[in-house]
């Protein structure tokens, strides 16, 4: 965890995710114990937990196998928060002891509506820059000579 | 036909295109510390619908979402929890003399705020709307990596772009200093320096025909000066940031108040610290450039009246090794972001048409 902690620069608040993609890439192995860790500055890890037998209170996070940096883009997923295999997430173990599962509570309710619209300008003002965006995409003619 | 009856048809038809002017294709959305912008082009207009990126937790009781329907008081219930967002969420905090929560910080998803991404998600699809088509392109302003601060902004381009997907868009993320550039520096093809002063960070972007040379982040902005502030004398945050929106005036050297004399030392100390930075930064890359380089100024933290003056006099103070042309303010500060996003996504939904 020590470990962890330093590559991460995580103490002991951090999210769970799916990265779908990774495993459609086959990039990990769909093991009972693979948890995906997103760090607080946006790394995405592939680890394994302490098995299940021996995991007492707290989980351990034993091994990082891989570390996916800048240079591999992750997929794009789902902000939603899911686990592969839920046994191996326990509960209460994380800062406040909030519980990271697929029940999370999502909003039920909410009044925002479609946002109302609070200013206007003149088309015209974004017009030159249109133009020359647009023109600059198309391909000039060759010249005859 | 008669001239009356020609006129009547005029107006008749003046009326209906007014009601019934479809947006054109591709929006644009700005997702900032502060405020989130998204734009799109109806007719002659361009129309922005803004909302405070900011949400306030109380306790939910009976009756009070009727009372806040009646005041139109957007607000989210999750569990037992309300929360009011928007401009509602400061009007309530500076009420309780409490401090506003942010889901983003510093120009990204705030690390402490994870529970709030659902929030954000609601934030955005109020702003932007439903798509005008499946696939609709909308370009979201994604943040230069910061020099002066360890995080990147993988994290949070990913999150607003799977929701911006979620929804119907194609989302492109855009530099938020390019696309200052592409609002407001078309004349000069897309060529000059742009400065972003936003809530969470200042933005720079050195372009040269559009190509980004120069780009990065500052993460001390809006939101550092108000929090130095309402240390300073003691006040909390909200109160600092509402009189500063409502009352500051740069230009004020004599009989200030506590917190206008903070407010001018602190924006004295963040425009020192972002110009010490740039110089850094130029003098890495050594940029070579034919003419005097265009300099545009954006962002809600520099509107404040006798910003630009104070800029411009701090870029002379630190003699940068380029040559600076003209200095002025965006026509619409709060908007330039916003508006550069918008452009990019209706030239990149014209380009599309013409491929089919």
């Amino acid at each position: 965890m020590r470990k962890i902690s330093k590559e991460t620069g995580l103490s002991s608040d951090y999210a769970f995710l799916i990265a779908k993609g990774l495993l459609k890439q086959r990039l990990i192995k769909k093991i009972a114990n693979d948890v995906f860790i997103l760090t607080n500055s946006g790394r995405l890890l592939l680890g394994r937990l302490r098995d299940n037998s021996e995991r007492k209170k707290v989980p351990t996070l034993i091994e990082v196998s891989r570390s996916f940096d800048r240079e591999v883009e992750p997929p794009s997923f789902d902000p939603e928060i899911h686990f592969i295999s839920p046994e191996a997430i326990p509960s209460g173990c994380y800062g406040a002891g909030r519980e990271f599962t697929a029940n999370q509570l999502y909003p039920i309710e909410h009044n925002l509506g479609k946002g109302q619209i609070t200013e206007k300008a003149d088309a015209r003002s974004i017009q030159k820059s249109l133009k020359r965006l647009i023109f600059a995409s198309r391909k000039r003619p060759a010249r005859n000579a | 036909m008669s001239k009356k009856s020609k006129l009547k048809t005029k107006h008749q038809k003046s009326k209906v295109s007014a009601v019934e002017q479809p947006a054109q294709l591709g929006k644009g959305l700005d997702v900032g510390t502060a405020f989130i912008y998204a734009a799109e082009k109806v007719g002659d207009e361009i129309v922005f619908r803004i909302e405070r990126d900011a949400f306030f937790d109380i306790p939910l009781s009976d009756h009070i979402k009727e009372i806040f329907g009646r005041d139109s008081v957007k607000y989210i219930r999750k569990g037992d929890q309300l929360y009011v967002v928007g401009n509602g969420a400061l009007r309530f905090a500076n009420l309780f003399q409490r401090n506003v929560r942010r889901p983003l910080e510093r120009g990204v998803i705030s690390p402490q705020e994870k529970d709030a991404l659902p929030i954000v998600q609601l934030m955005i699809e109020s702003a932007i709307g439903s798509h005008g088509h499946a696939g609709e392109t909308v370009y979201y302003s994604v943040p230069s990596q910061p020099i002066d601060a360890d995080f990147d902004v993988l994290y949070h381009q990913h999150i607003i772009s799977g929701f911006l997907s979620g929804l119907g868009y194609a989302p492109k993320p855009i530099n938020e200093g390019l696309a200052v550039i592409f609002s407001e520096l078309a004349e000069e093809n897309f060529t000059g320096l742009a400065f972003s002063f936003g809530g969470g960070m200042v933005n720079v972007c050195l372009a040269n025909l559009s190509i980004p040379v120069v780009s990065f982040g500052i993460a001390r902005a809006g939101d550092w000066i108000d929090k130095q502030v309402a240390y300073a004398i003691n006040e909390p945050i909200s109160t600092v940031t509402g009189w500063k929106e409502s009352y500051l005036d740069l230009d004020k050297r004599e009989n200030l108040s506590r917190i206008e004399q903070a407010l001018s030392i602190y924006y004295d100390i963040l425009l020192d610290y972002v110009v010490g930075h740039l110089k850094t930064e130029f003098e890495k890359v050594a940029v070579h450039l034919e003419k005097p380089l265009a300099v545009i100024v954006s962002g809600g933290t520099a509107k404040p009246n006798g910003f630009l003056k104070r800029f411009q006099e701090t870029l002379q103070r630190f003699q940068l090794p380029i040559e600076l042309g003209e200095i002025r303010l965006a026509s619409q500060p709060l908007h330039s972001v916003t508006k550069g996003a918008l452009i990019a996504a209706i030239a990149d939904e014209a380009k599309k048409r013409e491929k089919e």
